[in-house]
């Protein structure tokens, strides 16, 4: 790396530590195994945008409570969503409001995809185990799939 | 190489599950290495590994620079590591995450038990011994296949200018921790030929 060569003794211990670190703590079967897969939550489904998000580091006055709810609104072409995300060790609790939508929502996790009822006056519901990431997919009325970016919660 | 990395993000862009899978043989070493740095609990290394993957697939057609893909991914996945201390900390799990000695580490004498030459297991075990800045620095460095002082820089948002100095100090804090006539005597052999 520094182009010394072998002899350098600090180039000699790196990779002595390199060759140390692949023996006792190189990436476990799984995570290897979950990065290949990870290609197949590739999408060609439209991005929607976040206009806002309470938990952006400029949009956030109030820290500290557990319970404290996320609000976060996206936007795709002639579709709007606004999430209300609430995050606790006991689950995640998320209520939404959509236009411009029908069909059920999708709500995706790492850990795999629930089909959540769109109600007609636009509010769709979902409570289930915490999870660390999570984002949801729905279907313009024009038919378009629109998916939301992975949220960090 | 750079130019292959290049290659490989268009080709998985483009569907392509083996190119996609040769992205991750070439820095999941790499991020693994970065998370392993922030003793993060089991399970939440693999999650911040994991979400920063996802968020690969995600910017799949939108890689900016994708000769700069293993800085764009070290970045992402400190990222990610910095969000799981920030919401353990929000949500309680942890009293404090930043008092990280406090946290009884059993993992460093089950790994070092591994290891069958006893001058590599001491010095893994002064590895854990050393400050966290220069554990976080020489984790990073000892990743398989060795990153760049850009993905370095990248992993710890630190200068590409202060990572030599930085390797330096941290390189001779750790022969002093392991006692450098016991645990390095053999090490490689020419080095310490006079």
């Amino acid at each position: 790396m520094s182009g010394i060569g072998p002899v350098d003794p600090d180039d000699a211990l790196v990779e002595r530590l390199r060759s140390i670190a692949a023996q006792v703590d190189p990436p476990p079967a799984h995570v290897d195994e979950l990065a290949r897969a990870a290609f197949s939550t590739r999408h060609v489904d439209e991005l929607a945008r976040i206009l806002f998000d309470s938990a952006a580091e400029d949009a956030a006055p109030v820290r500290g409570a557990a319970d404290e709810a996320r609000v976060v609104t996206l936007a795709a072409e002639g579709v709007t969503a606004e999430l209300e995300l609430a995050r606790s060790p006991d689950g995640l609790r998320l209520r939404g409001y959509v236009t411009g939508a029908e069909g059920d929502i999708i709500v995706e996790s790492p850990r795999g995809r629930t089909r959540v009822a769109l109600g007609d006056d636009g509010w769709f519901a979902h409570d289930g185990p915490p999870v660390a990431l999570l984002r949801i997919a729905l279907t313009a009325r024009d038919g378009r799939r629109v998916r939301t970016p992975w949220l960090d919660l | 190489m750079e130019g292959e990395v290049a290659a490989l993000v268009a080709a998985a862009a483009d569907g392509d599950q083996r190119a996609w899978d040769a992205l991750v043989g070439r820095f999941n070493g790499l991020l693994w290495s970065i998370a392993a740095g922030y003793r993060l609990q089991v399970g939440e290394d693999a999650d911040a590994v994991q979400n920063t993957w996802l968020r690969l697939v995600e910017h799949l057609d939108r890689v900016a620079d994708p000769e700069h893909l293993g800085s764009w991914l070290a970045t992402t996945v400190r990222r990610e590591c910095l969000q799981i201390l920030r919401r353990r900390r929000r949500i309680g799990y942890s009293t404090d995450t930043e008092d990280l000695d406090a946290v009884p580490d059993d993992a460093p004498d089950l790994d070092a038990a591994l290891l069958d030459d006893e001058r590599d297991a001491a010095l893994w075990r002064a590895v854990e011994r050393l400050s966290e800045r220069c554990r976080r620095l020489l984790r990073v460095l000892m990743a398989t296949p060795p990153p760049s002082y850009a993905e370095v820089s990248a992993a710890l948002d630190m200068p590409v200018g202060s990572i030599g100095p930085s390797r330096q100090r941290c390189l001779a804090a750790l022969r002093t921790l392991a006692g450098a006539d016991a645990v390095l005597g053999a090490e490689g052999g020419t080095e310490w030929a006079t």
